[in-house]
């Protein structure tokens, strides 16, 4: 099993504005903190190989805007994901209770085909802060009535914990990929029809 | 039909038929002189959207007059000039104003009179008053800033408590504010007085306009006006009258947004169409790419002192109400060459479009825009869709009397 294709596995980070989204890519990907980063205006993406396992993958991450009113447009970017990590502030109670909101639009938008087994991963970021308003538990708890979502805390101005909650990430995104490959792929290329009367016709079947 | 475009805009997914479908409107618009397309289009079978697709560019294609050479940038407003437009009471006449428009998008403005005549540009000050006038209008806005700012400043703890739609956008502010241009020598430090700056204005402007509210991209529009204007009270009524003009593209439905970036489209189809194919194939011809460059007037894209040059002929609303999205075309013309690379993906024309940040030649690229604005605003019948977007008849390029 060592020709296998190469593997890229694409992850959308969301949640609320000044979560810390591109801080943990940013850590994750190029070991590197600072206080200069810009809020995101658009979608921005950076990308890692990594070993899972014994396999080598590519993760390209991407990152969007928070304010909600851009993600209408936002979605554009998340088509083809592999997983989708939801990210909160624990010192911000607020950033919490919209994770049931990113997850939903999530879902709605990217259309995965089983979406109660889509993978995501929830980051409660931000641990090296003294005010933390989200005890450990109540955000466990949400991740355990979500089908059991992977939880983790992290800092990513300390590179606490970056690394492992992006090792599962990785990991939950290549069995997706995997099952992937072994499913049917919905019919995807169209009909080639003569006239546009079959088409109207086949239409109102049933 | 603008609304199916939106309603499809909500499936992602799909977004090929949506372009098809687009394409069969604007097809409709231009073989009827380009006020049709009342009625719902009739559902298009994928065969004939792609005949559709190749009229429309044919027909506009045989429409576009020919691409006058770019013409070089003129030195920017003096001081000298600018005083010559203006009366002895300090007035600017309804003629001079519009010499004064186009003189500074044929050369912007120099540095050291940028303070006093942005606040024209941004409607701050009335080209129509006199200096007295605009004194006492001056001194009034002052008062009017004071009262604003107090309201939020004397808000009682009990009061914000119970007020959640002021401490989400406080909240907002306070975070983009620590992150706005710190790479700025200006803003670089966390006790900066101009990061305070930067809150109470945008505070501020909650209190003043609490409908729009904070929305991220207006600190990094304040900055720069900050940064030019160097006071707190004048910024704000700066940023008022900048927010006056643009504050569409931040409304909470995005629809305006959405419009702009479908105009881009259509622009880009009529002017290379072979582009445009390319970025169909590759999935981006949503042309979301352009999101960032658009909702901020390219301020990622650019340092501070290219961004006044920029910015300064957008305001002047010479050629077109929307200029940036001229501007943006120029990008995507120059850079279209680097981006039809066949191994590129999605993913590699976003790359390239987000590296193009502080790698592009401004001038050549302002003489690129006007020769393409010049060159749409010449179409004989302009789609329907395009026509607000050029001022017609187009102003002549702007020349110095001649010398006597």
């Amino acid at each position: 099993m060592s020709a296998r294709r190469k593997v890229l596995l694409k992850v959308i980070i969301l949640g609320d504005s000044g979560v810390g989204k591109t801080s943990l890519m940013n850590q994750y990907v190029n070991k590197k903190f600072t206080s200069q980063y810009k809020a995101t205006i658009g979608a921005d993406f950076l990308t890692k190989e990594v070993m899972v396992d014994d396999r080598l993958v590519t993760m390209q991450i991407w990152d969007t805007a928070g304010q909600e009113r851009f993600q209408s447009l936002g979605v554009a970017f998340y088509r083809g994901a592999d997983c989708c990590v939801l990210v909160y502030d624990v010192t911000n109670a607020n950033t919490f209770k919209t994770l049931d909101s990113w997850r939903d639009e999530f879902l709605i938008q990217a259309s995965p085909r089983d979406p109660e087994n889509f993978p995501f991963v929830v980051i409660g970021n931000k641990i090296d802060l003294e005010n933390r308003q989200v005890p450990a538990r109540r955000a466990q708890n949400w991740c355990e009535s979500k089908n059991n979502i992977p939880y983790y805390e992290t800092s990513a101005k300390e590179a606490v914990n970056v690394d492992q909650a992006f090792q599962k990430i990785a990991r939950d995104a290549l069995a997706k990929e995997n099952d992937d490959i072994y499913k049917p792929q919905v019919a995807s290329v169209p009909d080639i029809r003569l006239d546009s009367n079959t088409k109207q016709k086949s239409g109102k079947c049933c | 039909p603008p609304d199916s475009e939106q309603l499809l805009e909500r499936r992602p997914v799909e977004t090929n038929d949506e372009e098809e479908e687009i394409s069969t409107i604007t097809c409709k618009d231009i073989e009827t002189g380009g006020n049709t397309a009342k009625s719902k289009p009739d559902v298009a079978t994928p065969e004939q959207s792609l005949i559709s697709d190749f009229q429309i560019v044919t027909n506009l294609q045989g429409q576009l007059p020919p691409r006058l050479p770019p013409r070089p940038r003129l030195p920017p407003l003096s001081r000298e000039e600018w005083e010559s437009y203006r009366e002895i009471d300090g007035r600017v006449s309804k003629e001079n104003e519009e010499k004064f428009r186009a003189r500074v998008f044929a050369g912007s403005i120099d540095h050291s009179i940028r303070r006093e005549v942005w606040k024209y540009l941004l409607g701050y000050f009335r080209f129509d008053a006199t200096d007295i006038e605009r004194m006492e209008e001056q001194k009034a806005k002052e008062r009017e800033y004071e009262v604003m700012k107090k309201q939020w400043e004397s808000f009682l703890p009990q009061q914000e408590a119970n007020f959640a739609r002021w401490r989400e956008l406080r909240n907002l502010v306070e975070k983009d504010v620590i992150r706005t241009d710190r790479d700025v020598e200006l803003f670089h430090s966390v006790s900066s007085p101009q990061l305070k700056q930067l809150q109470n204005i945008l505070k501020t402007y909650i209190m003043y306009n609490m409908d729009l509210g904070y929305v991220q991209g207006m600190s990094d529009l304040l900055s720069v006006i900050l940064a030019i204007m160097e006071n707190e009270v004048d910024s704000f009524w700066c940023f008022v009258g900048l927010m006056d003009m643009i504050h569409d593209r931040f409304e909470i439905t995005q629809e305006f947004m959405r419009l702009r970036i479908k105009q881009l489209r259509t622009l880009l189809k009529v002017s290379d169409p072979e582009f445009y194919k390319y970025l169909g194939e590759k999935d981006s011809n949503n042309l979301y790419l352009s999101f960032r460059w658009l909702l901020v007037d390219f301020k990622r894209e650019f340092q501070f002192s290219d961004l006044m040059i920029l910015w300064e002929v957008f305001w002047t609303l010479h050629l077109s109400p929307d200029y940036p999205l001229f501007f943006a075309l120029a990008i995507i013309e120059k850079e279209r060459n680097n981006m039809m690379d066949p191994k590129f993906d999605f993913s590699d024309i976003i790359a390239h479009i987000n590296g193009l940040s502080k790698n592009l030649q401004l001038e050549e690229l302002l003489e690129k825009a006007e020769s393409i604005c010049r060159q749409v605003g010449a179409v004989d019948h302009l789609p329907e869709e395009l026509q607000p977007l050029v001022r017609q008849p187009l102003p002549p390029p702007f020349t110095f009397p001649s010398a006597k």
